[in-house]
């Protein structure tokens, strides 16, 4: 190593150095940045499908304005009639808002629900996107207070160790049911 | 070849980056939860550490010895960024599952450690099979922990369940205190083995 003590030599060097690490992120990002484009388009269709009932649907995205907020909702059809809708839910969790997409079947009830978008603890805040936790919601509808997890009184089994996030779920679960009842409403 | 197996055996065994040189806790405290997020969680880390050892041995004699640290903590943190990237755009479901933890691998010592103590003093040859082998090592020990807890904090590994359906989960082995108590018992274990041997 070269053992130099000129000022200008060391900022030159990390300057550089700077540079070139910059030149080469921006490379990736920009090499990458369709395909993450892609795989988070991808992830969130087949979440879609995974929470609507059926299985030859086509699905079409609406974005719908309710209390002055856009909210993305997918409805999908079979045979020209319609199967259910979908709509995205954030809630805040144990690290930050987690995002759920959560399916109703025509008669409101929970069809299926999906985990999108979360950092939650991998191992335990982040199995709140197992099956095992998340079919608990299915066939149920919202009860008038919000679902509510075995603790504070309710009806859903919280994932051990991870109260916060089961929490989030319910939280999530009952605002999109809310606010299909309003789409519903407006229609 | 014989240099290159050696490095590979010092990496898991003689100098394991976790069991005997303790470095790089903090991605070991936080993703040895389940089997399947230690081994995602170690090959990113083996691969940041290949390519900033290969880069950092490549320009050693170039860079000044008062920024050496600074020029590494740049290098490094390129390579995670990098990997974040590609993690992101081509493996959704470990990105999914790793997300969080992937920039902590910036501030991994183990991989600041090798280029001070390795990839600055070596050729580039060998400073990439020391970052395999030590990668390897890395992958090994977060495996080993991963699946300590696992089995025993859920009852099962890799997802599928082992313990019977009749198995109590010893919870506290997923929490943050049943990582320091699965380490220490494992050190423990290295630690009376190679008195043995001696």
């Amino acid at each position: 190593m070269k053992n130099t003590k000129n000022i200008f030599t060391l900022i030159l060097v990390l300057g550089f150095v700077g540079f070139i690490s910059g030149a080469c992120l921006s490379f990736t990002y920009a090499m990458t940045k369709e395909a993450i484009a892609e795989s988070e388009e991808a992830a969130r269709m087949e979440a879609v499908y995974a929470v609507l009932p059926g299985d030859e649907i086509t699905i079409t995205e609406e974005t719908i304005m309710i209390e002055g907020i856009d909210h993305s909702v997918f409805f999908g059809y079979s045979n020209g009639e319609s199967i259910g809708m979908a709509v995205e839910s954030v809630a805040g969790g144990y690290g930050g808002d987690v995002t759920f997409l959560v399916g109703f079947n025509p008669n409101l009830t929970i069809a299926g629900m999906a985990l999108l978008k979360h950092a939650e603890t991998p191992g335990l805040g982040a199995k709140a996107g197992d099956a095992d936790f998340l079919d608990q919601f299915i066939g149920r509808t919202a009860p008038v207070n919000g679902f509510k997890v075995t603790k504070d009184g309710g009806g859903v089994d919280a994932i051990t160790a991870a109260t916060i996030t089961s929490r989030t779920a319910c939280v999530a679960a009952t605002k999109a049911a809310r606010l299909i009842q309003q789409i519903k409403g407006d229609q | 070849m014989k240099k290159e197996l050696a490095h590979i055996k010092r990496g898991i065994f003689d100098e394991n980056p976790v069991f005997r040189l303790v470095l790089g806790m903090c991605p070991m405290l936080a993703v040895t939860t389940e089997a399947k997020n230690a081994i995602g969680m170690g090959l990113a880390t083996m691969v940041v550490l290949i390519g900033s050892n290969c880069v950092i041995s490549l320009f050693r004699s170039l860079i000044p010895d008062r920024v050496r640290i600074p020029v590494f903590i740049v290098v490094i943190a390129s390579f995670v960024t990098i990997v974040e990237l590609l993690l992101h755009a081509y493996f959704q479901a470990i990105y999914a599952s790793l997300g969080l933890f992937i920039p902590l691998i910036v501030v991994n010592c183990l991989i600041l450690g090798r280029a001070e103590i390795f990839a600055s003093q070596n050729t580039i040859w060998q400073s990439l099979w020391d970052g395999f082998g030590m990668g390897l090592g890395f992958t090994f020990a977060l495996l080993v922990l991963g699946s300590i807890r696992e089995v025993l904090g859920a009852g099962t590994i890799f997802g599928v369940s082992v313990m019977g359906a009749h198995y109590e989960p010893f919870l506290l082995f997923v929490l943050p205190p049943g990582a320091f108590i699965a380490l220490g018992l494992v050190l423990g274990l290295m630690n009376m083995l190679q008195n043995k041997k001696a």
